[in-house]
């Protein structure tokens, strides 16, 4: 018999049992579609939280006072606010540290800002024209923080695009005044949306120059002179392991500490935060691709079920085709014909419906949702396997029985 | 009724090709073409085992015409199942035109069923979801017809010579049991066999279809087939040339019939 004959003998057989072919690729469709989906699901977060990290600012490290040691020699933590502006200008300098591109101090508290009848409540960051490319933040209207701002301790403010929302609702914030702790400022720009991340919201805060935060925190403050932190961008990605070195190196000496085990200020590289969120990510991963991996269990047991039922109630017809002069083999490539046509069949529209609900669910729901190429070979492949294996083997025993015996079973 | 297409022509090589030339009839018997020795068939095992055949001996020779009886449960269909390559004796020698089959690979059985014998299972044993004419068409597929059409017309000639032609498309559920029988009685005469083993071929048959299905096999077998047939009617068994009586699975008497 010829293979045209025999692919045409399965599809005749495939559509004279047509509820049963459609139930075998209804459940290999839904295992297939189920595990493009969750594993999409899953490295799409993956891939939304690097991101969210990410914009917090290439090639970041964050210096803050206090240590994280708790040796019993200081006081608590935070409480050596030890951060001044003349770290951050040695850490500036080329020479003495030629890894690190900028550098960006903070003075930062929460305050409360008016305009007209509106209020809100946002933090209040004082820092230098650096803070933007430290951060990786763009300026999206009017213009960002310059160097005579900072000279003149001008009361200009570049804010986020929440606080724009919120205190200047359906209007351009660019010119309009603003008052923080009852004085008022000009706000001159507005910075790009860079979203939340688990610790911080990137869109509401207000930058003012560093000069007018420290006359406009200093009277309140205990550490009038003290930073909040100091945030440095290394030269490249490469860099970042010397820049840390060359950082901690110089703030040591700066503040004449010779033991590193003592040092009052902690530096964390971004990459240390990625890191964190993108295993606690990958946790969510392998969890979406167990439930994945049980609903294509689940499918793969629905379709040996039917594989099973469907050849050894067909063993009778087995014995009938051998005595007419079948070869095993020949019965064996019609079974095997059939199941594939079966598996591919529930794999396409599996793949079709995964792909289409990893399409739409974006626009559904407020998700990120990522194709994933292993998810999709992988679960075709088991698919395929368990129709190859469950309707061929059994297929393969009859075809070993005598004719006699094949036609006399139940 | 017309002779039947199918059995018109008659070429010499429908044996498997591992097999020798069928020699032609010798005067006065011809040469032994199926051979059971000491053959022996149980079912089940120590006190629950069944001896549907005890050993038994036969020969038949080469173009012969030989009838079948005994009482239900003898041993008949154990037997032809065996000659038909069907199923394998527990003990003793099957030797098909000289050849010891229990040496045969599934694939020359496998030509040796499709080529050589054409089998009527007493239950028929139809696809209960093809048309008559595709269930008499299978044989022909699996002996490598490639024209459709050719295929079809052979299976058609085969039911129009069973005097099915006009119901060509029914599903067996939609035939009488005599007209079931006589689709798989095409089935086996389809691929043209040298050998006709028929397990109660005119069992379900009034007398006229039972007196056209002899007339066919007695057609085959003035052509040269071996014809061997299971029969419980003596009218029926008298037809052939020689008349084999089983019981408890042994041959019990084999005698020659006058005609
Ligand atoms: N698969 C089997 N398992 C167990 N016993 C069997 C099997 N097939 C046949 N037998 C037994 O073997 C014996 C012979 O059976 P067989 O079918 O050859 O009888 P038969 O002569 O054809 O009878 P009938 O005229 O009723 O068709 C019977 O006793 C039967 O019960
Ligand atoms: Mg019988």
């Amino acid at each position: 018999m010829s293979w045209s004959q025999t692919l045409r003998s399965a599809l005749e057989s495939i559509s004279e049992r047509r509820s049963r072919s459609a139930l075998t690729v209804l459940g290999i469709l839904i295992g297939i579609a189920a595990v493009i989906l969750t594993v999409g699901l899953g490295e799409g977060a993956q891939a939304k939280v690097s991101s969210a990290i990410s914009s917090l600012g290439t090639n970041l490290l964050i210096v803050t006072p206090g240590s994280t040691t708790t040796g019993g020699v200081r006081g608590g933590l935070g409480s050596a606010s030890t951060l001044t502006l003349a770290d951050a200008q040695v850490l500036g300098n080329r020479l003495d540290a030629p890894s690190i591109a900028r550098v960006a101090p903070v003075v930062q508290r929460s305050a409360t800002l008016v305009a007209g009848t509106n209020n809100w409540t946002a933090p209040v960051v004082g820092t230098t024209p650096a803070y933007s490319s430290v951060r990786d933040r763009r300026v999206v209207a009017g213009q960002g923080l310059t160097r005579a701002e900072v000279t003149t301790q001008a009361h200009d403010a570049v804010i986020g695009s929440e606080v724009a929302q919120n205190l200047f609702p359906g209007v351009s914030p660019i010119g309009q005044t603003m008052v923080v702790d009852g004085v008022p400022f000009s706000v001159v720009g507005e910075l790009n949306q860079a979203g939340s991340t688990a610790s911080a919201n990137q869109d509401n805060l207000a930058l003012i120059p560093i000069s007018t935060a420290e006359s406009l925190f200093g009277a309140a403050g205990p550490y009038a002179d003290s930073l909040s932190e100091i945030l440095l961008s290394a030269r490249s990605s490469s860099a970042m392991s010397a820049a840390y070195q060359e950082s901690d190196d110089l703030l040591l000496q700066l503040h004449h500490i010779t033991n590193p085990t003592q040092a009052d200020f902690t530096i964390t590289p971004q990459t240390a935060l990625l890191s964190t969120a993108s295993s606690v990510s990958k946790t969510l991963t392998v969890l979406l691709v167990g439930i994945a991996a049980i609903a294509l269990l689940v499918g793969g047991i629905g379709v040996m079920n039917i594989m099973l039922v469907s050849v050894s109630e067909r063993v009778r017809e087995i014995g009938l085709r051998k005595a007419l002069g079948a070869t095993p083999s020949v019965v064996l490539r019609q079974f095997l014909f059939e199941a594939s046509l079966l598996g591919l069949a529930g794999g396409l529209a599996g793949v079709v419906l995964g792909l289409g609900g990893a399409l739409a669910l974006p626009h559904l729901i407020s998700t990120s949702i990522a194709i994933s190429v292993p998810a999709i070979v992988g679960s075709v492949g088991v698919a395929a396997g368990i129709g190859l294996v469950f309707g061929v083997y059994p297929a393969s025993r009859a075809a070993r029985l005598s004719p006699i015996d094949a036609l006399r079973s139940e | 009724m017309s002779t039947p297409v199918s059995v018109g022509h008659r070429g010499g090589a429908t044996v498997a090709p591992t097999l020798p030339a069928r020699r032609p009839p010798a005067p006065g018997g011809g040469s032994p073409l199926l051979e059971l020795i000491g053959v022996s068939k149980t079912y089940g095992v120590e006190e629950a085992a069944v001896h549907a055949l005890a050993g038994s001996d036969l020969v038949v020779t080469t173009g012969e015409y030989v009838a079948i009886m005994g009482q239900s449960g003898s041993g008949k269909s154990t037997l032809m199942h065996i000659l038909g390559c069907l199923d394998t004796p527990s003990s003793g020698t099957y030797l098909l035109d000289g050849q010891d089959v229990s040496g045969m690979d599934e694939a020359a059985l496998a030509w040796v069923r499709n080529h050589s014998i054409g089998f009527v299972f007493q239950q028929f044993h139809l696809l209960p979801r093809l048309p008559a004419w595709r269930n008499v068409e299978l044989p022909l597929l699996y002996a490598g017809r490639r024209s459709r059409r050719r295929r079809q017309e052979r299976a058609e000639a085969a039911l129009a010579a069973v005097g099915m032609g006009d119901r060509l498309s029914h599903r067996p559920n939609q035939l009488s049991g005599g007209q079931q029988q006589r689709v798989a009685i095409a089935r086996a005469l389809v691929t043209d066999p040298a050998i006709v083993l028929a397990d109660e071929p005119t069992g379900n048959l009034a007398s006229d279809q039972a007196t056209e299905v002899l007339a066919i096999f007695e057609a085959m077998h003035a052509q040269g087939r071996t014809v061997v047939v299971i029969t419980h009617d003596p009218d029926v068994a008298h037809r052939a040339q020689r008349l084999v009586r089983i019981r408890d699975g042994r041959v019990l008497s084999d005698e020659a019939l006058a005609r």
